[in-house]
């Protein structure tokens, strides 16, 4: 995607600031860009190598299989009908999800989906296909590392005081769009496809 | 507030180092290992930031965020969203990192800590890159999408933004 945004992006912002007369500014913003990049990526360093060091931790101990065991409830209800293996895959991508591996969550997630697509000899998603998508666009990390480590770079006086409104933020989103989700998909679909 | 906001990530921290300390874990191997796997990161994040910043700051200095700030700012300012935010509501469902760089460029407009770099992070925090988890997710098996999956997801991440504004502006 970022293929198209990203050319677009400098071939507007070039002619723009030809016809609007900032093309001087445009020119200046092209090295000032340069070295903020070395800047933020040197004071990153630290605090997002840190978080990963963390996290690492939190992957080796019995958090993860308590999770699991917390989340099967959950995971019953909404995807109810599912293979035990759709499920394991479902569970290691909320619990990687919650724990901020995203790179473990993506393709559990891929996996997840090509277990339920087996049974689902339809043209279209099917409902709980439906909603295991509509979650994953959802928020559900426990500490966004990324942002407090972004926050602590550009000089907060306290990085991680934002963490209680995101966790409010991201349930009631959740709770709010999952529960439409659930009530509004349906097995036997007859919307519209793209 | 003050106190309690401070340790919510001491006592995150604190959790994970106990559980792991009782568990008999190699902790501070693991630690380790976790910091180079975040080294390994930063290496790939970074081509990708370099690219995205050049190009947000060019579209800045250009002036077109000013002007769709503009164009746009009455019909968000109706639904009680800061027109600031509107490059970042545009790029997050889109791109993580285009509206990383996006964000960066608000923090140094209005600070860190003011009230939009609070709903900024918040926003950051709490809403995903909808578009691109739905290209992935459905990418993988050729079946189509119905409108309401475009639709809910659409309304999740507007609901994120509108709750980011706001939650922070009741807790700050």
């Amino acid at each position: 995607m970022l293929n198209k945004i990203w050319p677009s992006m400098i071939i507007a912002s070039i002619l723009y600031g030809i016809f609007c007369g900032r093309i001087g500014e445009v020119n200046d913003a092209i090295y000032i860009s340069l070295e903020e990049t070395i800047n933020l990526c040197l004071n990153f360093l630290g605090i997002m190598c840190f978080w990963n060091g963390m996290i690492a931790i939190l992957k080796n101990t019995k958090i993860i299989e308590k999770l699991k065991k917390l989340l099967r409830p959950i995971i019953d209800k909404f995807f109810n009908g599912e293979t035990e293996k759709s499920k394991e895959y479902i569970s290691l991508n909320i619990i990687s999800n919650i724990i901020g591996i995203g790179n473990a969550a993506t393709p559990m997630g891929i996996k997840a989906m090509e277990e339920m697509n087996k049974e689902n000899n339809k043209k279209n998603l099917s409902k709980s296909m439906n909603l295991f998508v509509l979650l994953n666009t959802l928020s559900i990390q426990l500490i966004p590392t990324t942002v407090i480590s972004t926050r602590a770079t550009f000089g907060s006086e306290n990085a991680g005081k934002i963490i209680l409104p995101i966790w409010i933020v991201s349930v009631l989103s959740l709770l709010i769009v999952m529960f439409i989700g659930l009530n509004v998909f349906k097995e036997d679909e007859k919307d519209e496809y793209i | 507030m003050n106190i309690s906001d401070k340790l919510i990530i001491p006592i995150l921290i604190l959790t994970i180092i106990l559980v792991s300390v009782l568990e008999k874990r190699k902790t501070f191997d693991i630690f380790t290992e976790g910091v180079i796997e975040g080294l390994e990161t930063l290496v790939k994040l970074f081509p990708v930031l370099l690219g995205l910043f050049l190009s947000v700051n060019m579209l800045r200095a250009s002036g077109i965020i000013n002007f769709l700030t503009d164009v746009f700012g009455k019909v968000f300012e109706i639904l009680l969203i800061p027109k600031e935010l509107i490059s970042i509501i545009f790029l997050k469902p889109i791109s993580a990192s285009s509206s990383l760089a996006i964000a960066t460029d608000l923090f140094k407009q209005y600070g860190v800590d003011s009230m939009i770099g609070l709903i900024v992070s918040t926003i950051l925090g709490s809403t995903e890159t909808t578009f691109y988890t739905i290209a992935v997710y459905t990418g993988a098996i050729k079946k189509k999408i119905s409108k309401k999956l475009i639709i809910l997801s659409i309304l999740g991440n507007f609901l994120g933004i509108f709750l980011s504004v706001i939650i922070c502006k009741i807790i700050f």
